[in-house]
């Protein structure tokens, strides 16, 4: 039998599956940002992004998914920024994750919660 | 940006071993992760200085993080945890140790077969005949230990 040891690191990156996708579409709801901007924002607490690098591959996913879109756009302090965008797909996902969040996130507390 | 020699080659070591860490990725998605890391690289040190030097790149290098944490967060798949602290220098687990001790093993197997064959073979070529058994035995043994030290180093961590 393969035991595993639950520690803090490892329940989180079991929780992040899935749902720190959902925080960078949050993220461009409220207009597009490029990448260092998005990760400058979500690392700030590691418990959801553990270092500004892991935002890269998500981004990538997302693109592939077709729920962001890219774009380049000359930056003053530096090379051309690429800009990501929800698309119409990814705001919907959104919306569904959103609907879904907070019905899970109560039921979820109230199981940790209950003391019998 | 004009960077120095020593902050180009950090920042294309750190690249080239991120895209080896990808390969459970499609070309085209392991491209866009690469890239979009290569610009973020250059954003940030273009902030930073106009000659950015081996610190400022091992700064945001620092910042994003080992490519371990990258490559494991690029696999939706997997759920273990890299060994590793992430925001951390990157540690010497057990298999990296124990491959580097099995690779030195190895390529001393090769060295001692080699030599073996070096003494071997030439007796086999004079009048009075040497062992192809035992010249055939040592050449194998020598191929054994090759392909075993090249699959080694291979699956050795960076």
């Amino acid at each position: 039998m393969h035991r595993m040891v639950a520690t803090n690191a490892r329940v989180l990156a079991q929780m992040r599956k899935g749902i720190v996708e959902f925080c960078v579409l949050a993220h461009l709801r409220h207009g597009e940002a490029y990448g260092r901007e998005i990760a400058g924002t979500l690392a700030n607490d590691p418990a959801v992004l553990t270092s500004e690098g892991t935002l890269y591959p998500l981004l990538a996913r997302l693109r592939k998914q077709g729920w962001v879109e890219t774009s380049w756009t000359p930056s003053d302090s530096g090379p051309p920024r690429r800009y990501y965008a929800l698309t119409e797909d990814g705001a919907a996902a959104l919306e569904a994750f959103t609907a879904a969040w907070g019905p899970f996130h109560s039921a979820v507390t109230a199981i940790l919660e209950d003391d019998g | 940006m004009s960077a120095r020699p020593a902050a180009t080659r950090l920042v294309e070591a750190y690249l080239h071993d991120l895209d080896r860490a990808l390969p459970h990725l499609e070309v085209d998605e392991r491209r866009d992760v690469v890239d979009s890391v290569r610009e973020h690289i250059d954003a940030a040190l273009a902030e930073r200085a106009d000659r950015p030097t081996a610190v400022d790149v091992e700064r945001v290098l620092q910042e994003l993080g080992p490519v371990e944490a990258i490559a494991h967060d690029a696999d939706p798949g997997s759920t273990a945890v890299p060994d590793r602290d992430p925001r951390g220098a990157p540690d010497r687990g057990s298999w990296p140790m124990a491959a580097s001790y099995l690779l030195a093993a190895l390529i001393i197997g090769m060295a001692v077969t080699a030599s073996l064959v070096t003494v071997r073979v030439p007796a086999f070529f004079r009048d009075e005949g040497g062992d192809p058994v035992a010249v055939a035995q040592l050449t194998w043994t020598f191929l054994v230990f090759t392909i075993a030290a090249f699959v080694v180093k291979r699956k050795l961590p960076k």
